[in-house]
């Protein structure tokens, strides 16, 4: 309906256009006036690649395959007939989001937008905010009115991040189990156990230790391989039994000696390990497609579980020559919090002890044997808490702030182009000068300095469907607004398009808007009334559907390699029952499909009918369900390869065999399959269905069908219907009588005639015959003959393990039972048996009622000047239903405030304010009294003060609080200032804050000193650090420049007396540069001390630049070297760095440059690790006539050597040139030449022709490639 | 998004080995917002009918990704009676085990008589990865350019699979319009419907030429296109805004040159 919408909003934008026109013709003669203003360029490009697919490859061609391009981009901008304005820009390789199209018609009375557009900018739109949309907006207007109406297609979802300062929040959760599944441990990095670590026992030197995993081979491990189908990667894994840790894998504390934390579980660095050592295999060997060796088990299985326990008894951590067994590794004890540069002031964690529901606080008497201790550098978490903490139903909660490092915000991925509004402390920023975007990898970068309490807010659009994304509809937005005079209405609408699918998550949601302001001045006072109302029908954080309850769709048993086991089938997926326990698989796994609805045990194997196809599981192997291979899916596309007549099933319904052919019932048709034949669709047959859609299918001497309609006999004629009406549920066999369950009981057929009834008046939902008895489930439980065994929501029977199970349809609370039945009930719970009680693809639609969210808002604001005093009050009303479209806050707030500025004196500036506010007051009202002073004096100190008292809570606990802040500042030279901050909180009574202050002196010109110091204050918790800096810089000009500056540290925390310092001394050398008859020298030097308590670095740069007449040589040489006195780790670094260029043959430009650089690391208990590096760069440009020549040589050791000579001639047709290089690398000779001509054709045709010959030496391999480019610029 | 590459890939498998995807994701951005209506326009390959009536000559050339997992390259010439197009449509950049590489090749005559157009039209498929094969296909069109035009087309009368086990089925499709001119702009209207025999699909499109500047819009039970067009100096750019109800939006944008 919208989509008519939208085109009827379209077409009357173009009659209108039309209309506009119309009025044109009538009106006056029109005068000719088209300036249209078009730039850009078009290409069609072409490449044909010969020859080695490697060589080409690289160039990004095929062998033999043509490579087609075509590139546009467009800039449009220009007036038709001196109303209509178009502006455009498309570029082609870029996405939807990146094109701009706009088309304006301003043409008195009438304004109308055409094409891409913003609404709600900056607050010309009322009740909307920043909404990029897609669409048709048409206003008319005289002096007192405005009418306009909006109808367009809404390209994103609003959201809005807020970062303060570089200070980051997170709240983390861990937990013993999943929460969502709580028969499953929770995921590594968020389970309370924490990381697995090993206690070093040998310091750990960066640069020299290097942890390494390792397989402790030999026969025991050849056999180990050996057992699990894994003997032909012996070799292999004894060739590559040791490779480092990846970098990411791992961490190293420093707690009470060194610790290696593993960041990644030991069962997917093992995992991981075999899948390396697997393709190091086919590698070798060459194997490639089917032929190549595959992981063997299912990833999660019991199988794969078991396989990497074993393989961890032969695998060790190696640290510096230590070994530390894989299965040695501890837990429970370091938590992953996720960020580094954690404030530790900000720590608060909490505990949630097993069996209990609530969190308690560390500081919670029972808790006094648990402890905490944050290593704010690595974002580890220590927990000293008892054994017994470490059970079901424990979990951890906390909360810290970090200080993010650089300037760079994450927004996320698809952000809409040009949608962002950035605000700072509340002022807009600019882009690309204040700040710039890259939308596709959602990185917002600061340009401007951030401290550490300004706020930055970031309002943009996300795009609809982008990752992460979900969205079920399109989304349409209308509105209106109209205008008169100093009031204006306005009424908006945002909807989702469409009716949930059966498997649709969501309900539509539908967000309606109506907005009136009126502004004005009455007597002395200005005033501005704004109210408003908004509904929202399934808002996005209330629209989720009801998913369907899982049940038990089919109960059989069958015979493994381990022994018989027990299959339910359930709508998301099977599970498996054996040896006692639970074992659930579905598409991940291997099914077909996402509901398993039949199942069909055959001889050593097993067929599962699902919503999507067909699945084949062969039983020959142990573990067989978590063998890869064992499962065979055949989706509808797979039975209709090659076929000519199609099968139109997609949902196997139904299974039975006669021993020799498997008989499937799809939606569609009966499918008759050789069971020999399983796995060749083209030998199944198909055959049509009689009325009804198929329930079950049976042989019993003859091929039973029961559908809805009734119950069909196939026999040589075609179908013929049974004496039984439908539904038909379920069918047995029991000697020569077949037994038919439905909605009247169970049917008793001999020979096809009504022989009597088992159960009559009663639905039978299926059957079972157990111990000569016919049990059978009817609505309220499991009856045998008549008798009620057990009372429940059953929905299948099934005999296994020398027991009648029974399987359930989840209850309201979407819990799932399955019982065996007799001999002796027992109830599996869903916390056995893993079954999530939801059907994850089945979603029932909610009642609006109760997910919709309405209510109002007001507000009235009043200001006007007193005397000397500017006054402002305002009154506010914003309950919890009232949300704006394109802002994703709501409140329930209420209140009035007011403000008192005074401007009479220059010189000082004072401002009163107070408010009142109540919130929540629809549900739990909370009173708030708020108000401030602030001020500045500019005298002969400057003064400023704030003051910002709140008392709060009075309905419940009272709060007081209050932030103050004084400041003192004077002097010029020397300049000092003085600063008091702080909170103030009662009836806790709590005091925290800063004082700082600072002084600035500078003596004489060339010396600059000052003072810092800061020390926080608080009357309880962690005190603080105490800090006092000094800085002295000394500059020179004389004759030469040079700088000299020191900056000292000292700090101490304030519980301790001894205070620690750091330094960073540096000097800078810049002589006069020097001329005299051989040239022209300008020399420099810099050297720079570093000194903490944990490193100490000294580094020196000495430089000169050496002019000769027509030469110019520099010269660089840089050394460095730094201590660590806690690992006894020194490092030096050299490096040198000469260049040569000269212009004393006319004609000529040689240049080279050598760059040598050396690191070494020492420790005494390791010898040197020495690295080197060195290149060396000659270029040599001739000019020749109408062209140019440059050879250049590089050589480095890594890269081996490289000469590339390029020869341009311009000619008349434009220019040619010639691009010729020679690489020599690891003993190999490799070379590429390619031509290039740009040929000028016309004034706006270029065609660029090239061609290149690629060669390789030893083994010689050479590829050819042409290719033409045809250029337009327009 | 995994939604959206298994269909694009599914569909790739299936409706890459059809005549009719890789012939209609090759039209130029003008084609493709007024699609269904151009089988009663002059000048649209898409009836080849129409082709005797077009007013001059016109060469279109498009590139354009599919969702980000395919690439569509198509030129076009179409001039009085005669027109062709060749199209690649080209996913190879997803994976090894997922190229799918298609040519499609396009030639139509149109003659008219009078106010009526009869035509023809052949199309070649030459799938190239998975795995190399050859297909064809003949239509037949008519159009009647009266007060209101008419466009009919007869499609794949004679057909060739490229793949074995398959075949073609005839489809019709059929469209109206009514053309407008004012003093400084004019446009068109109409409605169609195609593949009337296997996948019935309405559509309804307009336009409104301004000679420098055209606006576009089409709707069918498919999405809303939304586009326009610009020409100077001997060349056009055209381009459209697809909504679709199911797929994030996509863009196309055309090049073409227009003689005499």
């Amino acid at each position: 309906m919208a989509l008519k919408k939208s085109i009827f909003g379209v077409i009357v934008a173009l009659l209108f256009v039309g209309v506009s026109l119309g009025q044109e013709v009538g009106s006056q003669t029109p005068s000719e006036s088209f300036t249209i203003k078009v730039s850009g360029q078009k290409t069609w490009g072409i490449t044909l690649g010969f020859g080695d697919p490697t060589h080409l490859s690289l160039e990004g061609l095929e062998a033999g395959q043509l490579t087609l391009n075509q590139s546009l981009w467009a800039q449009i901008e220009g007036t038709v007939l001196d109303f209509l304005t178009i502006k455009a820009s498309f570029n082609d390789q870029l996405g939807p989001g990146f094109q701009e199209f706009l088309v304006l018609v301003d043409r008195k009375p009438w304004y109308a937008e055409l094409g891409r557009f913003v609404v709600g900018d900056e607050g010309e739109a009322l009740g909307v905010y920043n909404k990029r949309v897609l669409g048709a907006r048409i206003t008319v207007s005289s002096e007192t009115f405005s009418l306009s109406g909006l109808l367009a297609r809404l390209e994103g979802i609003s959201e809005s991040l807020t970062f303060t300062g570089n200070v980051g929040q997170v709240e983390l959760t861990f937990y013993y189990e999943d929460p969502s599944q709580p028969w499953i441990p929770a995921p590594y990095l968020a389970s309370v156990e924490g990381f697995y670590f090993f206690t070093l026992r040998v310091p750990f030197i960066e640069g020299f230790s290097e942890p390494r995993l390792a397989f402790r081979t030999g026969e025991g491990f050849a056999e180990f391989l050996a057992n699990w189908g894994l003997e032909y990667l012996r070799a292999t894994a004894e060739k590559n039994a040791e490779t480092s840790l990846p970098s990411g894998a791992y961490l190293v504390l420093q707690d009470e000696g060194d610790v290696l934390l593993l960041r990644q579980d030991p069962k997917v660095l093992l995992r991981n390990r075999v899948l390396d050592l697997i393709d190091l295999y086919n590698a070798a060997y060459g194997l490639t497609g089917t032929g190549k060796k595959e992981y063997p088990f299912v990833e999660g299985s019991e199988l794969e579980k078991a396989f990497l326990s074993g393989l961890s008894a032969f695998t060790e951590i190696r640290v510096d020559e230590e070994a530390y067994p894989l299965n040695e590794a501890r837990r429970q004890r370091y938590l992953s919090l996720g960020e580094t540069g954690i404030l530790e002031d900000s720590v608060v964690v909490e505990a949630r002890l097993p069996g209990e529901r609530e969190f308690r606080s560390l500081s919670d008497p029972l808790l006094s044997a648990y402890s905490v201790r944050v290593f704010s550098g690595k974002g580890v978490l220590r927990i000293d808490f008892p054994k017994d903490f470490f059970r079901s139903g424990a979990a951890i909660h906390t909360t810290f702030n970090y200080i993010r490092e650089g300037g760079t915000f994450f927004l996320g991925l698809g952000v809409i182009p040009k949608s962002e509004r950035v605000y700072l402390n509340g002022q807009l920023l600019a882009k690309d000068v204040d700040y710039a975007i890259d939308y596709e990898a959602g990185l917002l970068t600061l340009f401007v300095t951030i401290g550490p309490q300004d706020e930055l807010r970031v309002d943009f659009e996300r795009q609809r469907g982008a990752l992460g994304v979900s969205t079920e509809y399109e989304r349409y937005f209308l509105g209106a607004t109209l205008g008169l005079g100093q009031g204006q209405i306005g009424v908006w609408q945002a909807t989702d398009v469409g009716s949930p699918s059966p498997s649709s998550r969501t309900m539509p949601n539908t967000h309606s808007l109506a907005v009136l302001s009126w502004q004005g001045k009455l007597e002395e006072w200005d005033y501005s009334l704004r109210v408003g109302f908004s509904q929202n029908i399934f808002p996005p954080d209330d629209n989720a559907r009801l998913p369907g309850r899982n049940k038990v769709n089919n109960i059989v048993s069958t015979r493994t390699a381990d022994g018989e086991v027990l299959v339910f089938a359930h709508q998301n997926g099977i599970t498996v029952y054996r040896a006692g326990r639970f074992f659930s698989y579905g598409a991940g796994e291997g099914l077909a499909g996402r509901a398993a609805l039949s199942l069909l045990p055959l001889t050593n194997r097993l067929l599962i009918g699902t919503d999507a196809g067909l699945t084949i599981v062969d039983l020959t192997e142990p573990g067989a369900f978590d063998r890869i291979r064992s499962w065979t899916r055949l989706y509808p596309d797979d039975w209709n390869e090659g076929r000519t007549e199609k099968f139109q099933g997609t949902k196997v319904l139904a299974l039975t065999s006669d021993g020799k052919q498997v008989y499937m019932a799809t939606e569609a048709e009966l499918i008759i399959a050789p069971s020999s034949a399983l796995s060749k669709p083209l030998d199944w047959q198909r055959l049509s269905l009689p009325s009804g859609q198929p329930t079950v299918l049976l042989w019993a001497q003859a091929l039973y069908l029961g559908t809805t309609e009734g119950l069909f006999r196939l026999s040589p004629e075609g179908w013929k219907r049974e004496e039984v009406p439908g539904p038909i549920y379920a069918l047995l066999s029991r000697g020569d009588e077949l037994l038919v369950a439905g909605d009247e009981g169970i049917r008793v057929l001999r020979a096809g005639v009504g022989a009597g009834w088992v159960a009559y008046g009663v639905p039978v939902r299926s059957i079972a015959l157990w111990r000569d008895f016919v049990w059978y489930i009817a609505p309220d439980g499991i009856y045998r003959e008549g008798e009620q065994v057990l009372a429940g929501d059953f929905t299948a029977l099934g005999l296994g393990l020398e027991s009648l199970w029974a399987g359930t349809q989840a209850d309201a609370d979407f819990n799932l039972s399955l019982w065996r039945v007799d001999p002796e009930p027992e109830r599996f719970p869903q916390t056995q048996t893993g079954i999530d009680g939801r059907d994850l693809g089945q979603f029932a639609d909610l009642p609006a009622a109760g997910h919709t969210r309405s209510g109002p808002s007001a507000s009235l604001s009043l200001s006007r000047k007193l005397n000397d005093w500017q006054l402002g009050i305002a009154l506010y009303s914003r309950f919890p239903g009232y949300e704006e479209i394109g802002t994703s806050g709501r409140s329930d707030a209420h209140g009035v405030r007011f403000t008192a500025r005074y401007t009479a004196v220059p010189d000082l500036s004072l401002t009163l304010s107070g408010r009142a506010d109540i919130t929540d007051l629809t549900t739990k009202p909370a009173l708030r009294l708020s108000g401030g002073v602030e001020g500045t004096w500019k005298g002969p100190a400057n003064v400023s003060f704030s003051l910002n008292p709140i008392l709060s809570g009075l309905s419940r606990k009272t709060q007081f609080s209050s932030d103050f802040q004084a400041g003192f500042q004077a002097g010029e030279n020397p300049a000092w200032n003085f600063g008091v901050s702080g909170k103030l909180t009662a009836p806790e009574f709590y005091l925290a804050g800063t004082m700082s202050g600072q002084v600035r002196y500078q003596p004489w010109s060339f010396l600059a000193l000052s003072l810092s110091w800061s020390r926080p204050y608080r009357t309880r918790g962690a005190p603080g650090t105490e800090t006092l800096t000094a800085r002295a810089q000394l500059t020179g000009v004389t004759g030469y420049a040079w700088t000299l500056s020191w900056e000292e540290n000292f700090s101490h925390p304030l519980d301790r007396e001894e205070w620690s310092s750091s330094r960073n001394l540096s000097a800078e050398l810049r002589l006069a540069p020097v001329t005299a008859f051989w040239g022209r020298l300008a020399p420099r030097a810099t050297i720079a001390l570093e000194a903490t308590p944990a490193e100490w670095r000294v580094s020196g740069t000495t430089l000169a630049n050496l002019d000769f007449s027509t030469h110019g040589v520099g010269l660089r040489f840089t050394a460095a070297q730094g201590f660590r006195p806690a690992t006894e780790r020194t490092d030096r670094a050299f490096s040198f760095d000469l260049s040569w260029s000269s212009s004393a043959w006319p004609g000529i430009q040689p240049s080279l440059n050598y760059t040598r650089s050396y690191r070494i690391l020492l420790h005494p208990r390791y010898p040197p690790q020495l690295s080197e590096d060195q290149s060396l760069e000659a270029r040599l440009g001739l000019d020749i006539p109408q062209g140019k020549s440059e050879l250049v040589l590089t050589w480095a050791p890594e890269q081996g050597c490289k000469a590339t000579n390029r020869l341009q001639y311009n000619f008349n047709f434009g220019p040619i040139s010639l691009e010729t290089s020679l690489t020599f690398k690891d003993g190999k000779i490799s070379g590429k030449t390619e031509v290039e001509a740009a040929l000028r054709l016309a004034p706006q045709w270029g065609l660029n022709i090239s061609g290149g010959l690629l060669l390789g030496a030893m083994p010689v391999r050479v590829a050819v490639y042409l290719g033409a480019t045809l250029a337009a610029s327009f | 998004m995994r939604f959206l590459l298994a269909f694009v890939l599914t569909g790739f498998g299936v409706l890459g080995a059809t005549v009719d995807v890789p012939v209609e994701l090759a039209r130029p951005a003008r084609d493709w917002a007024l699609f269904g209506v151009d089988l009663a326009l002059p000048g649209f390959l898409a009836n080849p009918a129409t082709l005797g009536f077009a007013g001059d000559w016109r060469f279109d050339s498009t590139c354009s990704s599919l969702f980000g997992v395919g690439q569509v390259w198509a030129v076009s010439l179409v001039g009085p009676v005669v027109g062709g197009a060749a199209t690649l449509l080209d996913s190879s950049g997803i994976g090894a085990d997922l190229s799918y590489r298609v040519w499609a090749f396009q030639l139509g005559v149109g003659i008219p008589f009078g106010r009526v157009g009869i035509g023809g039209k052949a199309r070649l498929l030459r799938p190239v990865a998975p795995k190399e094969s050859w297909g064809w296909s003949v239509d037949l069109g008519f159009f009647w350019a009266g007060p209101i035009e008419l466009g009919l087309v007869a499609e794949s009368l004679f057909a060739a699979s490229p793949y074995s086990g398959e075949t073609w089925a005839r489809d019709l499709s059929v469209a109206a319009s009514l053309s407008y001119s004012f003093p400084r702009f004019f446009g068109a209207l109409g409605l169609a419907f195609t593949d009337i025999f296997t996948v019935p699909t309405w559509a309804v499109a307009g336009e409104v030429d301004f000679g420098v500047l055209a606006l576009r819009a089409g709707l069918r039970s498919t999405g809303l296109c939304v586009g326009g067009g610009v020409q100077f100096r001997g060349m056009v750019l055209d381009w459209v805004f697809t909504l679709h109800p199911d797929l994030p939006q996509s863009f196309r944008v055309s090049f073409g040159l227009r003689w005499p």
